[in-house]
């Protein structure tokens, strides 16, 4: 199996594990940083994108280009992050201070900007901070994010300016404590 | 872009996977796929196996029992046959010996009718 751009039109059939070594080499980074973005803990984040690559792996999905598998990893992530988060809330919830801290943290960053907004981020509603996630993350527009999630591309529009405007209240009290 | 777009593409740029996590993942593929092999080898061989022991036992089974079964049944109608023909010698000797003892008494009556017969006319 050989995905290579847009252009390229292979149907996948069987994969072998050097190949699909290298399609997870090349996607990792993406369906990691979707799934530590969205359940803010390390451990979790690495099992959920296992899991996204497994069931890639099993269930040998139809794909044409490598924006198909890109576009099929994010939406099994984004559906098997609102899962795990139910899972989770019926297991046992995390209070947001036993969290792990974020693995790295550029030096230029206020690192209490940092953690209040990812203190913020984490409280939203799951699709809300999905929404957040790819908006930021990947930089989707309004109509992408509205595909991979089921929603109409109005509501994402509506939710991502609510929680914009939400999100700059919240730091706009961080900034007037005298943080730059 | 205002601050805010600049703070959230900040905190929420890609972070590179854990180192290995490739790997990690490679060797769980394999592991399962050995699993599935033998979870689906081994419980479908022991089915397999299986059916054969018991159909290489049944024909003998069959066989051995049907053999036994006719024994049985010759045996018992032979004491059955038998017993009929004791029962049927045992009716005849009593009736032989019943009518031995209606012919003594027959001619015991005869004898005495005579005799008495013989002493009249004397």
């Amino acid at each position: 199996m050989r995905l290579s751009g847009p252009a390229a039109s292979v149907r996948v059939r069987a994969w072998s594990f050097d190949e699909f070594t290298a399609v997870v080499r090349r996607y990792q980074d993406m369906v990691y940083s979707l799934a530590y973005h969205f359940l803010d803990n390390v451990g979790e984040a690495e099992e959920l994108a296992q899991e996204v690559f497994v069931e890639l792996f099993r269930k040998r999905p139809v794909l044409e280009s490598d924006e198909h598998l890109k576009h099929w990893l994010r939406r099994t992530t984004c559906h098997r992050a609102i899962d795990w988060l139910r899972q989770r809330a019926r297991a046992k919830s995390v209070p947001l201070d036993e969290l792990p801290a974020a693995p790295e943290q550029a030096a230029e960053q206020d690192p209490w900007l940092q953690a209040r907004l990812r203190r913020a981020i984490a409280s939203l509603p799951p699709k809300r901070r999905l929404v957040l996630i790819l908006r930021y993350q990947e930089g989707l527009t309004a109509e992408e994010i509205a595909n991979l999630l089921d929603m109409p591309a109005s509501t994402i529009r509506a939710q991502l300016a609510r929680t914009l405007a939400w999100l700059r209240l919240k730091l706009q009290v961080h900034r007037r404590e005298g943080h730059p | 872009m205002n601050w805010l777009d600049q703070v959230l593409s900040e905190a929420l740029q890609r972070k590179p996977a854990p180192p290995g996590f490739s790997e990690r993942l490679r060797n769980r593929l394999e592991t399962e796929a050995k699993g599935d092999r033998r979870v689906q080898t081994v419980p479908r061989a022991r089915v397999r196996l299986i059916w054969a022991l018991a159909a290489s036992l049944a024909l003998p089974a069959a066989w051995l029992g049907h053999r036994l079964y006719s024994d049985y049944r010759a045996t018992q109608a032979e004491r059955l046959a038998m017993t009929a023909l004791e029962i049927a010698s045992s009716q005849l000797t009593a009736i032989e010996q019943q009518a031995c003892n209606q012919l003594g008494w027959a001619r015991a009556v005869l004898e005495t009718s005579e005799f008495c017969h013989e002493g009249g006319n004397q």
